[in-house]
């Protein structure tokens, strides 16, 4: 939610990427503050990038991890509100949709909760969860990408 | 104090909220649609949220959305801007259940002076002089026909839910009566979701002034003088001057010394501002708006008085800044709305500023979120920024407005800083002698 190093991760993701190709290694991974870089290309693709944040805090602000793939990837399920995501339906209660699962469209994958009411958020397509992409009880806002069903 | 404001708005307003919040070391939250996600602001506050897609109805105008944002940030109050939900009565009701202030007048005052009837009533009740018109709103037709009498043609027909200049119809005589009510009913209807209609004298010359006013909603209120507002299209304000080249200090204390006391008086809660049609010395109430205005920086330079800081230390609990006997007006200060459109047929024109550099030097500030790369949105309003001179007395004013509106470069997008130049040019402005119409004449002109 808080972007307030945004457009540094991406100048650092590009200026990984442009080192990549110039010196025809395959792979790089740096480590900055608590933000973990890999950047990996395969001799005929693109190099692809991929954010691992090293610690995650609930509190706000703090540098948000680019999910510079995931935000426009096909199967995103993106959040159509603001509010606090849970993957259970109850504390200590299996997730509903761990990485994994199969899913119909319409099963409800999270809730989001708002202002104590309870907004059940369903796949909308069928599919399998490939990512989970925030943590029960993140804060999340509109358009968030929360998790991948492919 | 506040911890943490969340600012409910957009664009320049948004900013002027942030930087007053920065100045006072409280936390922000930038809420903003996906359309406005490189918004200053939004890279400027503390934390951001995105509330929902470029619509305005389903962002900035979405009550549970808001709300959400406030819940997972912690805000402890909400600052409205200008338009969008800043008079609202219900978010700021919703706001008060939720224990988050709403950074403005109560839920009641707000749909008091919502209400332009009622607002009329209750400008009669505290004191203030008002437009000769219907006691409350039209009944039958008949009933129309009997007030318009005592009115006098030609009249105004406005729609009691409307305000800021729209719904309404001008009956130049009897004739025309019958049709402008319905026509004024079902438009009023359309647009504010009421038809009822109340109706008010024509004044064929006026000026628009209204007052500031800021009080502490323990029974105190002072105003900060009176901004002239007269230079509109279509009933939106394109350039506004403090103070009035039309008033005397003997009318500025006169009037203002009675709208102080009209909000004392009301127990009002924040700032607002009077507004009033003058004509031929005398002054008449239209209505009141209960919010910060788009115009207030030239107040705040004539006054020296921090008005978005002053509504938060009230909101809080805090005092006013300034007594009555304290207010001091030094200089002029005339502002300029820059819009992204048009210079002569004023259609908007969003889109890509690919050069960006704002006018500076002595007496010049610009409130602006716009800077160069930035996407004009095509789904707000077209203000690109305000333009705000100040000087000494009111040519040094004009002189360094030419010299600003000179140096200033936006390219990528058309802008009115072509009208505002030619303006300068017009012998009427040059000496501070236009109405409500001049401007619209001086257009239909050229």
């Amino acid at each position: 939610m808080s972007r307030s190093k945004k457009s540094i991760d991406q100048d650092l993701i590009r200026e990984l990427a442009a080192l990549l190709k110039e010196t025809e290694l395959s792979e790089i991974e740096v480590e900055q503050d608590d933000l973990r870089i890999r950047v990996a290309r395969t001799l005929t693709a693109a190099p692809a990038a991929l954010q691992v944040p090293v610690a995650r805090t609930d509190a706000l602000p703090g540098p948000l991890p680019v999910e510079a793939d995931a935000a426009g990837k096909p199967g995103t399920v993106n959040s159509p509100m603001v509010g606090t995501a849970y993957l259970s339906p109850s504390p200590g209660t299996p997730p509903f949709a761990p990485v994994g699962t199969e899913v119909k469209e319409g099963d409800t994958v999270l809730i989001i909760e708002a202002m104590k009411t309870m907004n059940h958020i369903p796949a909308p397509h069928t599919g399998k969860v490939t990512a989970v992409l925030i943590e029960n009880g993140d804060p999340v806002e509109f358009g968030e990408p929360l998790m991948i069903i492919e | 104090m506040f911890d943490k404001i969340l600012i409910a708005n957009r664009g320049e307003i948004a900013l002027r909220v942030q930087r007053a919040c920065r100045e006072m070391g409280i936390a922000t939250v930038a809420v903003h649609s996906t359309a406005d996600e490189d918004a200053m602001h939004v890279r400027l506050a503390n934390e951001s949220v995105c509330i929902g897609p470029p619509s305005a109805t389903d962002s900035y105008l979405n009550i549970p959305s808001l709300l959400a944002a406030c819940e997972i940030t912690g805000a402890d109050a909400v600052h409205p801007g200008y338009g969008f939900l800043s008079e609202n009565a219900r978010f700021a009701e919703i706001l008060r259940e939720h224990d988050v202030t709403f950074i403005g007048p109560t839920p009641e005052h707000i749909a008091l002076m919502g209400d332009k009837i009622e607002a009329k009533r209750t400008a009669v009740e505290l004191g203030l002089p008002v437009v000769p018109g219907s006691d409350g709103a039209i009944g039958s037709d008949n009933d129309a026909i009997a007030v318009a009498r005592d009115v006098g043609y030609p009249l105004l027909i406005k729609a009691s839910s409307g305000g800021g200049g729209r719904g309404m119809q001008i009956v130049r005589s009897q004739d025309e009566l019958s049709l402008a009510l319905s026509t004024a009913r079902s438009e009023a209807l359309a647009a504010f979701g009421d038809d009822a209609v109340y109706m008010e004298r024509y004044l064929s010359k006026p000026r628009h002034i209204e007052f500031q006013i800021v009080a502490d909603g323990r029974g105190n209120a002072i105003h900060l003088g009176e901004r002239d507002c007269s230079l509109q299209r279509r009933h939106q304000k394109v350039w506004e001057e403090a103070l009035s080249p039309a008033l005397n200090a003997q009318e500025r204390d006169r009037v203002g010394g009675l709208v102080a006391k009209a909000m004392a008086d009301f127990g009002y809660l924040g700032v607002g501002t009077i507004e009033f049609l003058f004509e031929d010395g005398e002054f008449y109430f239209i209505e009141m708006n209960t919010r910060l205005q788009v115009e207030h920086p030239i107040t705040e330079m004539i006054t020296g008085v921090d008005l978005v800081q002053e509504q938060i230390r009230i909101a809080n609990g805090g005092n006013l800044s300034v007594s009555q006997d304290e207010v001091s007006y030094d200089g002029h200060a005339i502002e300029c709305r820059i819009n992204a459109e048009n210079p002569t047929t004023f259609r908007p024109s969003p889109g890509l500023v690919e050069a960006y550099h704002p006018p500076g030097g002595l007496g010049v500030r610009i409130d602006s979120g716009v800077y160069a790369g930035y996407r004009i949105p095509p789904y707000y309003d077209s203000l690109i920024g305000k333009l705000i001179v100040f000087g000494k007395h009111r040519n040094e004013c004009l002189m360094r407005l030419r010299r600003a509106l000179d140096e200033f470069v936006i390219e990528g997008v058309e802008t009115t800083i072509p009208l505002f130049q030619s303006l300068l040019m017009q012998p009427d402005i040059m000496n501070g002698e236009y109405d409500i119409h001049w401007l619209e004449e001086f257009l239909a002109e050229t």
